[in-house]
């Protein structure tokens, strides 16, 4: 049995699949002629690409792609949103902005360079599937979800003064005995709590559930014992301490520390936090019906990554506005890609590979070059954003035609019985249309200026009108058997 | 092609593939207008060459001749090639077939697909029986795959052949004859045994490890009362008045039971596409039973499922092997009943099994062992003195997955139980050819 079988089905051939990569490059070359800082969007294109991969993997590679996610969807949003305020080029970055509303047409551009950068991902990789981007959107919904409590507290924190908030936290129970034997209680009965909700199936085989509840009861056991010793040891030094000079102040010192209680209290919230991804686990599991559930993974990584990005975000001179504004960005991703999950779901679903990748980088590309024609202004020459929308149609029409000849390929003969010279042969016949093309339009255009400096769009619907009717005569004349 | 191999017109099948094309064009050419963008309506050119061409990709006329050839390694290493006629092998084995596409025209074929017609029944395991070639003329390609043999007889059906132009908007399909091998049969041996009313006579040939009325001297011991006369041996006594007896090597029939395991849980395989457990035991019996029959060993065999067991007692009769190739059917169709001879038996098989086996046998066990029924019935064998050989068709290393993952481990703690119970355990690689393997068993049994 061929061993890479599983990892090629839904793909295209090599040929084919390489040829639609190279046109994915180019249309993305085209784009960047006319807005240099598409790159940065399709950049980050791939890296959601290869981040939503990594949900099609095992659990370890889910946990990672959850924690590589947010990052990711956090720089295309960025990438688009800068676009969206007027960067275009490298340039812009450093300069000062100069909005005038929101440029609608860069932003365009950069959300469609996103889409090239995942399509070229989808393309080269059978793994960029429907199922893996519903746990990526559920990744996203997660992080979304965990940035937003974490926002929270650290503006409730940073409103108050962190210092005193903290220690307004540590010391709510009150100080002296009652208020730290009020936190102990708390606290204990957390951990036991937390000790009791984890569920069975992340500690133990289910040949271990008896174990594992002898266990569970030694554990609750140990914390209440442990907790009502230091309980009984302070009542008893209180006594002493009130004939006994001295071992009173000890006491003060032990029950009003604020290492003593800091900790408590961080025990005591990190139980609560386990407690609160438990019951989200326990729930999630229940719900499963297959033997896989890659929540756990989820949750964790999404957690991790979204603590990263928010204490970067701190760590770096990033004003607090936009720390805030990190879980309202990965919100509007989530939306995108549940959104996108709703398309692909609607128009069929399965492998985002294949020929359905071509038809994606074609429609991307045709509109990306409609945007860029209809955000510049009407030349007479040809010049960058005229070349770079020639590049851009050229590449969508080769990835359409070469994507959808290897897909019915595939379907016919299999990826393993796809032969390489006659791909190659479509791929250097498409070159060649599109080629013949593009050398009548950069040609053409000039000289039809020329011939007509008064060139309108009248003009040129008629020009195109009458090379349309050529070619439909020409089909008529020399299709075979009456087909056209 | 030679007109005469053709089965079936020629098919010309034309693809609106330009379609899109005229739709891009119109778009840009509405974006165009829309935006007041004349280049944008220049752009609507481009896609206009994929119309113009469509017309002009129509594919040649196409001579091309397909010629399959099947073939096997077998049980000695060595490659048995069938070019023309028909081919045999065992259930599991993996046949190679190659077909050559010739192209006896002058036009070079650039994007030719071949279908082959493998029979229904027969699983591709390897490589692919569709592809795509290009062909220059006067030279040939080679569509090579493989199948998995199952049993009965399988017949290759014509190629489906596709030419399509350059440009793919049109092609040309039909069917056209493979010259060469185009058949594959997987019979059992034992059905072929001729059925001629012979004596049943237990040859009795095989020595053993005892003492008794051979001809090979075993032993000398001290003479008791009842041994008869001319076994004592008088040369010791007229030297030294003792009186012995001298013991020869018993030649007794060693009988062989196979023992089939047909519960349920034999149904599992490796893959959808791979043959259950219980038809590799099935086809490992017979082929056991054939070898042993032949030797002159008294044969039997018992089907065991979850309750009931269907038993041919030993024999070297072609009755048996009718008895046999009757209970070998009912297996394979998952039958309760096969021939009014067979007997059938209602109970647990661990403790039933040891109760219909002869006084003296070896038994032969083939089973998955995914669970540990076999283990637990060896174990019980053994308690009755039966030395036991075991054959297990490996249905579970293959797999990837979890539970797959976990049932080998299973599979293999169990064969490691039966070693401890002292069973000869060959643990089947269904990838090796099953000849290779009984062989170890046949011979393991002929040396007892």
């Amino acid at each position: 049995m061929n061993p890479n079988r599983s990892q090629t089905a839904g793909m295209l051939p090599r040929t084919s699949r390489l040829a639609v990569v190279a046109a994915v490059l180019v249309g993305v070359v085209g784009l960047a002629l006319h807005q240099p800082f598409v790159v940065v969007s399709a950049l980050a294109g791939v890296g959601l690409g290869i981040g939503v991969t990594g949900f099609a993997g095992s659990v370890r590679r889910i946990a990672l792609a959850a924690f590589v996610l947010p990052l990711a969807l956090v720089t295309v949003v960025l990438a688009v949103g800068a676009s969206l305020v007027g960067v275009t080029t490298f340039a812009d970055l450093t300069a000062e902005v100069d909005s005038n509303g929101l440029a609608v047409g860069a932003g365009t551009i950069a959300l469609l360079g996103t889409v090239l950068g995942v399509s070229l991902v989808g393309s080269s990789n059978a793994e960029l599937s429907e199922t893996a981007l519903s746990k990526a959107s559920a990744s996203a919904l997660a992080g979304t979800l965990v940035g937003a409590v974490l926002v929270a507290l650290g503006s409730t924190f940073a409103t108050g003064g962190i210092t005193d908030s903290f220690v307004t936290l540590v010391f709510a129970a009150g100080l002296g005995f009652t208020g730290f034997a009020g936190t102990l209680l708390v606290v204990a009965a957390a951990v036991v709590a937390a000790g009791f909700a984890v569920p069975d199936a992340a500690l133990t085989s289910p040949s271990g559930r008896e174990f594992l509840a002898v266990r569970r009861r030694q554990f609750a056991v140990l914390v209440a014992v442990i907790t009502a010793s230091i309980l009984v040891l302070l009542t008893l030094a209180q006594q002493v301490g009130s004939t006994l000079a001295g071992v009173d102040s000890v006491v003060s010192a032990v029950v009003d520390s604020l290492l003593i209680r800091a900790a408590l209290v961080t025990v005591g919230t990190v139980s609560v936090l386990v407690i609160a991804c438990s019951l989200v686990l326990a729930w999630s599991w229940g719900q499963t019906e297959t033997d896989r559930n890659d929540d756990a993974a989820i949750l964790v990584g999404a957690l991790c990554g979204v603590s990263l990005v928010l204490l970067a975000s701190a760590a770096l001179p990033v004003p607090s506005e936009v720390v805030i504004l990190i879980p309202v960005l990965l919100f509007v991703a989530t939306v995108g890609l549940y959104g996108l999950q709703w398309v692909l779901g609607t128009f069929g679903g399965a492998n985002i590979g294949g020929g359905r990748v071509a038809g994606i980088v074609a429609v991307t590309l045709i509109a990306a070059a409609i945007t860029v024609g209809a955000t510049t202004e009407a030349t007479t020459t040809v010049g960058r954003s005229e070349l770079g929308s020639v590049l851009a149609v050229g590449a969508g029409l080769f990835a359409y035609a070469v994507g959808t000849y290897g897909d019915r390929l595939r379907q016919e003969v299999s990826v393993e019985g796809a032969g390489r010279v006659a791909q190659l042969v479509q791929v250097s016949f498409a070159g060649v249309v599109v080629g013949a093309g593009a050398v009548v339009a950069v040609v053409g255009f000039p000289v039809a200026m020329y011939v007509g400096p008064t060139f309108s769009i009248s003009a040129t619907v008629g020009l195109v009108g009458a090379l349309l009717a050529t070619v439909v005569l020409l089909r008529v004349l020399t299709a075979p058997d009456g087909h056209l | 092609m030679t007109e005469d191999s053709r089965t079936s017109d020629v098919e010309r099948n034309h693809l609106s593939d330009d379609g899109w094309a005229l739709a891009v064009s119109v778009v840009l050419l509405g974006a165009g207008v829309v935006f007041g963008n004349p280049f944008l309506v220049v752009l609507a050119v481009m896609p206009l060459g994929f119309v113009a061409v469509s017309g002009f990709t129509v594919p040649s006329e196409v001579t091309v001749e397909l010629q399959r050839e099947l073939s096997f390694e077998d049980d000695a290493d060595s490659v048995s090639l069938a070019e023309s006629g028909t081919i045999s092998g065992d259930p599991g084995e993996r046949i190679t077939v190659r077909v050559a596409v010739h192209n006896e025209g002058d036009t070079p074929l650039v994007d030719l697909r071949v279908l082959d017609g493998v029979p229904e029944e027969l699983p591709v395991v390897d490589g692919t029986h569709r592809a795509c070639l290009t062909v220059r003329p006067g030279e040939s390609e080679t569509v090579e795959y493989e199948v998995e043999l199952r049993q009965g007889e399988h017949v290759f059906g014509d190629a489906t052949v596709r030419n399509r132009g350059v440009g793919g908007t049109v092609m040309d399909t039909w069917t056209q004859h493979v010259s060469g091998a185009d058949a594959l049969t997987c019979v059992p041996a034992v059905s072929q045994a001729p059925v001629d009313g012979g004596a049943n006579d237990y040859a009795g040939e095989i020595p053993t490890d005892e003492g008794g009325s051979g001809v090979e001297f075993y032993s000398v011991r001290e003479y008791e009362p009842g041994d008869p006369i001319r076994s004592i041996d008088w040369r010791r006594y007229a030297h030294s008045r003792d009186v012995a007896t001298v013991e020869f090597r018993a030649e007794r029939a060693t009988r062989v039971v196979c023992l089939i395991d047909r519960r349920m849980s034999q149904k599992r395989a490796e893959s959808a596409k791979h043959l259950p457990a219980l038809d590799l035991s099935i086809a490992a019996a017979e082929r056991t039973f054939e070898a042993t029959i032949s030797a002159g060993y008294p044969t039997g065999v018992i089907g065991f499922g979850e309750r009931l067991q269907l038993i041919v007692d030993p024999g070297t009769s072609p009755e048996t092997s009718v008895k046999a190739n009757a209970a070998f059917d009912a297996f394979r169709n998952w039958r309760d009943r096969a021939d009014k001879n067979v007997r059938t038996h209602w109970g647990s098989p661990v403790e039933s099994i040891p109760r219909h086996l002869p006084g003296e046998a070896q038994i032969i066990l083939f089973s998955s062992f995914v669970d540990d029924v076999p283990v637990k019935l060896i174990r019980q064998l053994r308690v009755h003195g039966y030395p036991v050989w075991v054959v297990s068709p490996d249905v579970a290393s293959g797999r990837t997955d979890t539970a797959g993952r976990l049932v080998a481990s299973e599979r293999r703690t169990h064969l490691a139980k039966a070693r401890t119970a002292s069973a000869q355990v060959v643990d089947w690689d269904v990838g090796q050819p099953l000849g290779v393997v009984l062989d170890r068993v046949v011979q393991g049994v002929s040396s007892r």
